[in-house]
């Protein structure tokens, strides 16, 4: 589809606590081989959708790092289409005004290509299979100028949903409004923070936006242009998505595709006619020692596992000595877990060493977090 | 520009002995340590010795081979001043021919050397399991300023009529070459690695061409008439692991050397540098379900394990149901074993089905090789 580009914002995001401190979302692992954001250039590069910009906030360094030669892992056809990392470096030095918007007016070139119809603008803390032709099409049938994708849910009291965007959805599914979702009720209309601009309404709205407001941001936008200037068409989308805000939210996300009973049955995250595509890192297979004992987990490519692993997700190149246990717990890359070591409710960032012959656990089976590159 | 070392690979061959692994598919492409295809292993140690010109002769079933060397970006050959091609037999104004031998596979593309314009050619089989770099073979290539340097391995004395054996004198100088001698005078084994003098080799290659009684074959023709001109070949002595995985035997023992029950300090070590480079399929991370057991194993991403595992190789995309025993067996991508059935020293080839509660080489010690349409029947 060379009429259409996705913007990828990673401005309009949620944190997950002590995990993305000092990393974005979009490039937070994920059951130890994703990043979140490859589901997002997935699902663009399944749905056709090869012209893509990705929004950067801050932390751009783990982002180049992830897509420095992402050119050829989530483009079909790299020449043709075109993958852009937009810093709005003037906001860099002043975080109210370093909004997607800005950014976007900042990097503004690919909105003067006239062949230009349509901008899908997409989150990465959503954790979903959405195939954007489909909601494309939707748009487009809608003769609207703005879409925004919803789910109707009857868990609107989850944690990972509060205090995102609900809508009120009239008969001719138009958004009536947009509210704060406080989590008071079970069923609700989200908003999965999705969009469809026809790109000549864009071009208008933001030549207007920064004498509305200038620490505006998409999210406001939108909102905005539903409450005074124009009806914004409302596309229900089905299919499984999980939102990610917190750092229980991610460890519950990701048990979650262990107690489906594996990766590939979670809903249809993962379909053999939906791959996810990630970065390549020529790890060799998991090398299982004679005395391990591995059950309910999930292991990336590159671990050595000689110790006793349950109900955990590993990610590459994690060795688990013999006499370590590691229960219902995520380690991230590079972590070795010693002898005599018993984690339990535990997320081990990367570069990690545990080594000292203790119980590593958070209290009242509150989750612990062991920081990046800590020794103990 | 010039290039100071362009690499050759043979690949064309296929493999009778492997069976019906390689009905489909040439030896070089047949998996191995369940994520690698045989050629991995020659392609990356070209790739980590810094030559960046690599041709690979395909000729059996080459399709799949040539879509999997590509444009060599899996290896890193698609870098500026870079090119790995896929050379199979094509049609030129002298008409159309197989390779007829290794020799005349490198003579009908000669006009490729001509190109890349190389002071030496390294020339390889893609069918040897090993790790290494060519370096120091090249330096004492240059040192000796030979015609060509053999790589050479001891072999058991036992197993020297097997091979092409090299005598040589106190300077590594070769000075006899024999196929398969039923006496064997030196257990030294060539590893069909030769680097050769580009201008001697084009020379050579050119007169073999044209000699009626040639088998165009290296080993038979080209480096028994260098030794005949007195020309300068040195041994170049490989220290470390290496494997012709020619037999269903070979093949499942090699893959068994990589558990870590089995592995020693010989044993290729993943881990350390340099890497060997392969294809990353688009998988989920292995998934070990609440019946799932494994022990002494090596197992890639995409695996589903809920059975019982204990000593395989395990390759992307594996099945194994609840109940299933799978033993000392190299299961490879795609495959299925179904509830209940019992596996046992054996090859399963890519995409095979194992029935439910069906046992497969219970109490033997012989290995068997199931392929697809056995499990049709």
């Amino acid at each position: 589809m060379n009429n259409v580009i996705a913007l990828i914002d990673l401005h309009n995001t949620t944190d997950l606590g002590l995990l993305s401190k000092n990393r974005p979302i979009a490039s937070t692992t994920f059951l130890g081989r994703y990043a979140f954001i490859d589901f997002t250039l997935s699902n663009l590069s399944n749905s056709g959708i090869d012209s893509i910009g990705i929004l950067v906030q801050d932390h751009s360094r783990s982002i180049i790092k992830h897509f420095g030669g992402g050119k050829n892992t989530y483009l079909r056809n790299p020449k043709t289409g075109w993958q852009n990392i937009f810093i709005n470096e003037k906001g860099l030095l002043n975080s109210a005004f370093n909004t997607d918007i800005n950014n976007i007016l900042e990097n503004d070139w690919f909105l003067y290509d006239n062949d230009l119809k349509y901008v899908v603008v997409c989150p990465v803390h959503y954790l979903m299979h959405i195939d954007y032709s489909e909601v494309l099409k939707a748009h487009i049938a809608s003769n609207r100028q703005v879409s925004v994708v919803v789910s109707d849910v009857t868990n609107a009291d989850d944690p990972g949903l509060l205090h995102c965007d609900k809508v009120t959805v009239d008969p001719l599914s138009d958004v009536q409004k947009f509210e704060v979702n406080d989590g008071k009720e079970k069923k609700a209309c989200v908003s999965l923070q999705t969009y469809i601009f026809n790109c000549d309404f864009l071009r208008e709205v933001l030549a207007k936006a920064n004498s509305i407001s200038l620490m505006f941001n998409i999210n406001d936008l939108v909102k905005y242009l539903s409450s005074y200037l124009e009806k914004v068409h409302a596309i229900k989308f089905n299919g499984y998505f999980r939102r990610l805000n917190s750092l229980e939210t991610y460890y519950n996300v990701s048990m979650e595709t262990l107690n489906n009973g594996n990766g590939g049955s979670i809903s249809n995250l993962f379909e053999k006619n939906w791959p996810i595509y990630t970065l390549s890192h020529n790890s060799r297979p998991v090398l299982y020692g004679e005395k391990c004992d591995v059950v309910n987990s999930s292991i990336a490519n590159g671990c050595t596992i000689n110790g006793i692993v349950h109900h955990s997700i590993l990610s590459r190149n994690v060795i688990i000595d013999e006499g370590a246990v590691v229960e219902d717990s995520i380690i991230f890359t590079n972590t070795h877990v010693k002898k005599g070591v018993h984690l339990k409710n535990v997320i081990v960032d990367k570069h990690c060493v545990l080594e000292i012959n203790k119980d590593v656990h958070g209290e009242d089976g509150k989750l612990l977090y062991v920081p990046q590159g800590a020794h103990i | 520009m010039a290039k100071k070392v362009v690499a050759m690979i043979l690949a064309g061959g296929k493999g009778t002995r492997l069976q019906a692994l390689t009905k489909k598919i040439a030896k070089p492409a047949v998996y191995f340590g369940g994520k690698y295809r045989i050629i991995d292993f020659s392609l990356s140690n070209v790739a980590n010795t810094g030559i960046s010109s690599c041709g690979v002769l395909t000729q059996y079933e080459s399709v799949i081979l040539n879509n999997y060397i590509g444009d060599g970006e899996k290896w890193g050959f698609n870098g500026v001043q870079s090119i790995a091609v896929a050379l199979p037999p094509r049609q030129t104004e002298e008409g159309l021919s197989w390779y007829e031998g290794t020799a005349d596979a490198i003579y009908q593309n000669l006009d490729f050397l001509d190109s890349q314009n190389p002071e030496y050619v390294l020339i390889l089989s893609g069918d040897h399991i090993y790790k290494t770099t060519y370096n120091e073979m090249i330096e004492v290539h240059e040192k000796t300023g030979a015609t060509c340097t053999i790589s050479v391995i001891e072999v058991d004395w036992k197993e020297a009529s097997r091979f092409g054996i090299l005598e040589v004198d106190a300077k590594d100088r070769i000075t006899k070459f024999v196929e398969k001698p039923k006496e064997p005078k030196s257990n030294l084994a060539s590893m069909g690695v030769y680097i050769f003098t580009y201008k001697d080799l084009k020379k050579a290659l050119i007169a073999d061409h044209i000699d009626p009684n040639s088998e165009h074959d290296f080993g038979k023709n080209i480096i028994p008439a260098f030794l005949e001109q007195d020309k300068s070949l040195y041994a170049y002595r490989f220290h470390g692991y290496w494997r012709d995985v020619g037999t269903l035997d070979s093949l499942h023992l090699a893959n068994m050397e990589l558990l870590p029950s089995k592995r020693n300090n010989e044993t290729i070590d993943f881990d350390a540098a340099p890497t060997i480079f392969s294809e990353d399929t688009h998988s989920l991370p292995c998934f070990v379900g609440k019946s799932g057991s494994i022990k002494d194993s090596l197992v890639n991403q995409g695996a589903i394990i809920l059975g019982d595992v204990y000593q395989c190789v395990i390759s992307n995309e594996v099945s194994i149901e609840e109940g299933a025993v799978v033993k000392n067996s190299v299961i490879m991508p795609d495959v299925v074993i179904h509830k209940g059935a019992y596996v046992n020293n054996a090859i399963i080839s890519p995409g095979s089905v194992v029935g439910e509660n069906e046992v497969i080489n219970k109490d033997s010690c012989e290995i068997v090789l199931i392929d697809t349409e056995r499990s049709l029947q």
